[in-house]
């Protein structure tokens, strides 16, 4: 039987004296359509953990998700 | 040829203010991908991946055009608090100027709506019969 494998995930940190969590979230609210995103908050860092909704994460998004998170932050 | 992925530095923000960082990196967002993540209370990481394929001369050319663009918002931020009660002081002005409150077009206080005959139709013929 094929081994199933599990989606890699990806998390990004963002200090929150630079990125508003509202703007990280508007982010991952954005793109949402490519991939599923949490957002929590631990300490002084906003963490987005990015799981690919098929097998492996398009190879731009990561970079446009933190683009955008700080696009929405200025 | 090598290629480079990623270019990563710090910045001092006694020197540079996070409002000037952002102007510079949106200026640049259509070329590059940038993260920035605070190190200490004074040390700012700048990290900048090239969207597609780039020398590492390239990665270098951008990072000096970023910091070039980082001299121009500071200064452009530097001129817009020196300026900030000038500018503040003229739109007030100008508001008041045109608040209908005060200003009664009835009045006509600037003689607008004075046909140009009544208004300068007497002087004209004044002059031409001194000749």
């Amino acid at each position: 039987m094929a081994e199933k494998r599990k989606p890699k995930k990806v998390s990004v940190k963002f200090h929150c004296e630079i990125y508003k969590e509202a703007g990280v979230k508007a982010a991952a609210q954005a793109y949402s359509g490519f991939a599923g995103f949490t957002v929590t908050r631990k300490g002084s860092y906003i963490l987005a953990v990015i799981t690919p909704k098929g097998g492996e994460l398009p190879a731009t998004l990561e970079g446009e998700f933190i683009n955008r998170a700080l696009f929405n932050s200025i | 040829m090598e290629k480079t992925k990623k270019l990563a530095f710090t910045l001092n923000l006694d020197n540079y203010t996070l409002e000037g960082v952002y102007q510079a990196a949106y200026s640049m967002l259509d070329k590059l991908y940038f993260y920035f993540d605070k190190i200490s209370a004074k040390k700012l990481l700048v990290e900048m991946t090239p969207k597609g394929e780039c020398a590492p001369q390239a990665l270098e050319k951008f990072k000096g055009e970023f910091l070039n663009e980082l001299l121009n918002s500071e200064l452009r931020l530097t001129i817009a608090a020196r300026t900030r009660k000038i500018r503040e002081a003229l739109i007030a002005q100008a508001l008041i100027g045109a608040s209908t409150e005060q200003a009664d077009y009835i009045e006509d206080p600037l003689g607008i709506a004075l046909p140009w005959e009544e208004k300068y139709g007497g002087e004209k013929k004044a002059k031409k019969s001194k000749r």
